[in-house]
């Protein structure tokens, strides 16, 4: 290391010397949020209070709105029932009964009724044994 | 307060209006009382319901008694006191008399329930129904013997008797229920002829006439299904145990009613085709 870089080594810690100007000073109303918008406007706290209230009202409102509509749509949701889906038939029967003359109908009708399904009663069953 | 209203109104809007929907559903009350009609019941179902309710009361009542009795037979096999016996002895009498009177009232459920298709052959089934009554009388007379039983050798006697008797009484019930079945179908045959005549009367198309003649045979099959029903009852009962013909019979029942099915479908093919 030469002597001359040992200097403007030695010569940055010197206020002057370092390449990192420091800050300006700012000035102290230069803080202040800048006057824009509705709220910037407002100068006195009586006016900020009501547009805050109103603010809190809107912002209630919206939220009461959207508990409503979920709460119909849940409504609505149990309300429904759940149809079943539709199978269709593979292939049509063969005889549709609701192809016969309603006058036919009613003289077929009181046979397939006798042909329904008939079960007898039977006898009870018991322990043959009882008394031995 | 207005944000407590207005947050009750979005949270339970049902609970705000239920009043006002309440009041829209009450349903409008005439002054005038709407007529009733009195539903007419044929007497003779309400004639089964009701020996149907006194069958299975009767049944509870037989499994109740027959519960005690095996308890207390048990007992006596474990301790064989007096006491245990005497016990025993009033349970098996109990459990006797309470299976003769749920026999009883089941012959007289069945008894009355042939008379539904007893137009079809009423000599035949006024005689089971004599047959099922005398087995009724028998059981009350049974049940006056059993209350007049001593000891355990004269339970064990009339035990037996009973097991034996009650071969043919078996033999009565299920010819009973097969010739039920037989005059069933007797009459189902009689209204597809009759239905078979009104197809003619409608004067069907010349191709249609061959399943009309087709039925008289179709008939004629399930008839001699219907007679192998019949005889499968008349089957010796000769062994110590009952040989139930009723399953044999029954196969017999439901051919003779598969011709009665294909019968009505060849009809309403003639209707649909051919009129």
């Amino acid at each position: 290391m030469t002597d001359e870089t040992i200097l403007i080594n030695q010569d940055m810690d010197t206020p002057q010397a370092n390449p990192l100007k420091a800050e300006e000073k700012i000035p102290e109303n230069s803080l202040n949020t800048p006057k824009t918008g509705i709220i910037g406007k407002l100068k006195t706290p009586k006016q900020k209070l009501l547009v805050g209230l109103v603010l809190f009202w809107v912002v209630l409102l919206v939220f009461a709105a959207v508990i409503s509509i979920v709460n119909q749509a849940r409504k609505n949701l149990t309300k429904s029932p759940v149809t079943p889906e539709i199978v269709e038939p593979t292939s049509a029967p063969i005889l549709n009964d609701n192809q016969i003359p309603q006058i036919w109908q009613d003289k077929f009708k009181p046979i397939e009724d006798s042909l329904k399904p008939y079960s007898d009663i039977l006898p009870p069953t018991f322990d043959l044994k009882i008394g031995l | 307060m207005w944000f407590v209203l207005i947050l009750l109104l979005a949270l339970f809007p049902q609970s705000i209006w239920a009043q006002e929907a309440s009041t829209s559903a009450t349903p409008v009350v005439s002054d005038t009382p709407a007529p009733t009609a009195v539903p007419t019941i044929d007497p003779y179902i309400l004639k089964i319901q009701q020996y149907q309710a006194d069958y299975d009361f009767q049944k509870t009542q037989f499994n109740a008694a027959y519960t005690i009795y095996v308890t207390k037979k048990q007992v006596h096999t474990k301790y064989g006191t007096v006491i245990t016996q005497r016990e025993k002895q009033e349970a098996t009498r109990a459990a006797l008399i309470a299976r003769n009177n749920m026999l009883s009232s089941y012959l007289l459920l069945l008894r009355v329930t042939l008379d539904k298709f007893k137009p079809a052959n009423p000599t035949d089934t006024e005689k089971q129904q004599i047959d099922l009554s005398k087995w009724e009388d028998y059981l009350k007379e049974q049940n006056s013997i059993v209350s007049s039983l001593g000891n355990d050798q004269d339970f064990a006697g009339n035990t037996n008797k009973f097991k034996e008797k009650y071969i043919p009484m078996q033999q009565t019930i299920y010819s009973s229920l097969v010739i039920n079945q037989i005059n069933r179908q007797k009459i189902i045959q009689d209204q597809i002829k009759t239905l078979r005549d009104s197809i003619l009367s409608a004067n069907p198309k010349p191709e249609g006439l061959q399943p009309i003649s087709e039925v008289a045979i179709k008939l004629d099959l399930s008839n001699s299904n219907l007679d192998n029903a019949l005889k499968a009852t008349q089957k010796d009962q000769n062994g110590e145990t009952f040989s139930n013909f009723y399953p044999s019979s029954q196969t017999y029942l439901i051919q003779a009613e598969g011709y009665l099915r294909e019968i009505l479908n060849n009809l309403k093919g003639v209707v649909l085709k051919y009129l």
